[in-house]
């Protein structure tokens, strides 16, 4: 899932087609091990389906890396993930692409 | 576990030891034979020359394995393993049937019968062996299932039983619940045994009808432990006629320490004042919120405005509710969402188009409710329910609700008395407590004045923040003018507030009875600089100073407002009238 920038500050993860309870294992361990980078991308191009279960995971995320609101940024988020990231005001928390 | 580690010939040499194994044979001859092979391999032999015997001696026996002839007299072998695997049960007892026949049929009807093998003649010793190697493997990994089986089992009651009495007690703190009133149609349908869904509603000491709507991350029992802390502050605030803006931020904080990062809780909280014109709500992670009128179609969308409850701090929290007039016609709906997240057999989402076309579809309001929820378990139609279900519908009628009866529920103390309360806060305080909700609960517990808590808490925090960012902090509300400016405050307020070494804020209530009611003086003295209170305030009067909007809020709600000494004592008088 993981996949490291050069300087080792900004870490992509590339997430599921379903990103639910299920993906809770291979996510931790995509980060848990290695140092906190400053900022993770998560790159939402293959997911359809998100639930709650994922936004806590990456709430999760964003605590490690500082709890800042530039910590976690998600990109080509589709309309489905989208709307779920609205409801939940998610853009005042991490950056959304 | 044994079988499947353990290097095969210990096992095997392990194993024969204790092995019962059961001859059905009427030949004699071939008995011998068999039991001499079988007692070379260290088995415990034990012979049957019928079917019949053989279903007695299994019975006094319980032979581990046994070997089976096919002709018999009495009762052949077919029939004599039928009855044995029937008396065997649960447990696996193989059967190897003995026959010279080297004919497909027969093999198949041994199987058919419930034999797992067939040995023919003349016996070979490997063979067998090999045999009844294989089938006490298989023996022994069954056994081992059937062990688990037996624990998980176990296990499953244990917790089913834990479910329950969170169920109990749960329904125990939701009788509480004023959902039952006159105005008010829900539906709570729970996926599992316990609801991960809130849903609760009281009508406060002043009048206000307030609902809340909640649905925790994930379910089972850390959403219920959630819903009774959740159950909990709402229903000791809301009596005590907190401000909705106020039990959201006490809710936020209790979350906020209790869940881990990854939990929250979506919120929905609405307000009704008690003539019903004015709804408040706030909706924070929960889907739209509609609203239908007398004509079809939705009227009025309140959208999630904010994350939900439990991942902000308290510093960084702020509620902003969304005010709508509305009309006796009206009618207010909020679901979680598992409406609009069901699913039918072909995958498909019921959605919001679906949920407001009923809006737009049904004519007469009142059967709105009804259609909403036809529609949606017609769409479901035998698909299985993935998530809660709940939704509220609150019509905007006053006549429909008791609140003579509700508003009884909290005795107010309504008649003016003496009485004085000072305060004095210092450095430590100030850096890490805010206690104006507890000076506002005990004005509250001692003279009633629920009607006015809003006013009051607004009094005071207005004071409270004047005297600690202007007064104590230094800082200057110019610097608020703009959004960057905003931010750049507040982390700024946050830095010096945390550096504070010194300092110290004074507050006095004092409280008289006058003619008709009562008169509440609150004093606040801050330990800072002070300023030319008596050329400032012209300004102040006329609202020229773009910032600082805190203090014309202060005059425009109390009856006077003075400065004192040098600046940094700042006292209002607020006046009361009974019966208001």
């Amino acid at each position: 899932m993981a996949r490291t920038s050069d300087d080792g500050k900004m870490i992509t993860l590339i997430m599921p087609e379903r990103f639910d309870f299920d993906t809770h294992t291979d996510f931790r361990k995509s980060y848990k091990d290695k140092p906190a980078a400053n900022q993770y991308v998560i790159d939402m191009k293959n997911t359809t389906f998100m639930d709650s279960s994922a936004l806590g995971m990456l709430l999760q995320l964003r605590q490690r890396a500082g709890g800042t609101n530039s910590a976690v940024r998600i990109t080509n988020a589709d309309a489905n993930v989208m709307e779920i990231l609205g409801i939940a005001n998610f853009g005042k928390m991490m950056i959304i692409d | 576990m044994l079988v499947a580690e353990a290097d095969n010939s210990d096992v095997t040499a392990e194993m024969s030891q204790d092995i019962k194994t059961l001859i059905v044979e009427d030949i004699k001859s071939n008995r011998l034979v068999l039991k001499c092979i079988l007692n070379k391999l260290g088995h415990r032999v034990f012979e049957a020359c019928n079917g019949e015997e053989a279903i007695e001696s299994f019975k006094q026996v319980s032979p581990d394995i046994v070997l089976m002839d096919i002709e018999m007299p009495v009762l052949n072998g077919f029939e004599a393993t039928r009855k044995i695997k029937a008396l065997a049960g649960d447990h696996f007892i193989p059967v190897i049937f003995l026959t010279a026949a080297n004919d497909d049929n027969i093999y198949a009807k041994c199987i058919e019968s419930g034999g797992d093998d067939f040995l023919g003649k003349p016996y070979n010793q490997v063979l067998l062996s090999a045999k009844i190697d294989a089938m006490l493997r298989i023996k022994a990994m069954h056994d081992l299932i059937h062990k688990q089986k037996k624990i998980v089992t176990m296990h499953e009651h244990v917790h089913k039983q834990d479910l329950e009495m969170a169920a109990n007690i749960i329904n125990k703190l939701s009788r509480q619940s004023h959902l039952h009133v006159g105005n008010i149609k829900y539906c709570l349908l729970p996926m599992d045994l316990l609801n991960g869904d809130i849903l609760l509603s009281a009508i406060k000491p002043s009048g206000e009808q307030i609902a809340l709507l909640g649905d925790f991350t994930g379910h089972g029992l850390p959403a219920a432990i959630g819903a009774m802390v959740v159950y909990d502050v709402f229903y000791a605030m809301a009596y005590k006629g907190f401000p909705l803006e106020i039990i959201a931020q006490e809710l936020n904080s209790k979350l906020y320490n209790l869940l881990p990062s990854d939990r929250f809780m979506a919120i929905c909280l609405a307000e009704l004042d008690p003539q019903s014109t004015m709804l408040k709500v706030w909706n924070a992670g929960v889907p739209d919120v509609l609203i239908r009128g007398k004509e079809q179609g939705v009227k009025a969308r309140l959208t999630s405005c904010h994350v939900p409850l439990g991942i902000l701090s308290s510093d960084k929290f702020v509620v902003e509710t969304e005010n709508y007039n509305v009309s006796m016609e009206d009618r207010i709906y909020i679901v979680s969402d598992g409406i609009i997240e069901a699913r039918n057999t072909e995958g498909e989402l019921f959605g919001s188009r679906r949920l407001e076309e009923c809006f737009s579809q049904v004519n007469d309001p009142a059967e709105l409710y009804q259609d909403i929820k036809s529609s949606l378990f017609r769409f479901r139609g035998t698909a299985k329910q993935t998530d809660d279900i709940t939704m509220i519908e609150i019509i905007c009628d006053p006549s429909l609700v008791d609140r003579e009866q509700e508003a009884s529920r909290k005795q107010d103390t309504d008649i003016p008395m003496h009485w004085r309360i000072s305060l004095e806060m210092g450095t430590d305080v100030l850096r890490v407590t805010n206690p104006l909700p507890i000076i506002l609960q005990a004005v509250t517990d001692i003279q009633g004045l629920s009607n006015h808590r809003e006013y009051l808490y607004t009094i005071l925090t207005e004071m409270y923040s004047n005297a600690l960012e202007h007064g104590i902090l230094g800082l200057e509300s110019s610097l608020k003018q703009d959004s960057d400016g905003f931010t750049k405050y507040y982390e700024l307020r946050e830095q010096l507030l945390g550096d504070l070494h010194e300092g110290q804020i004074n507050l006095e209530l004092n409280h008289i009875p006058v003619v008709d009611g009562g008169k509440l003086t609150i004093r606040m003295k801050h330990s800072g600089k002070g300023f030319n209170h008596a050329t400032l305030l012209p300004e102040l009067k006329e609202n020229r100073a773009a910032s600082g909007r805190g203090i014309p809020l202060i005059r425009s709600i109390c009856d006077d407002m003075r400065y004192l000494g040098d600046g940094s004592e700042l006292e209002v008088d607020y006046r009361w009238e009974q019966g208001k």
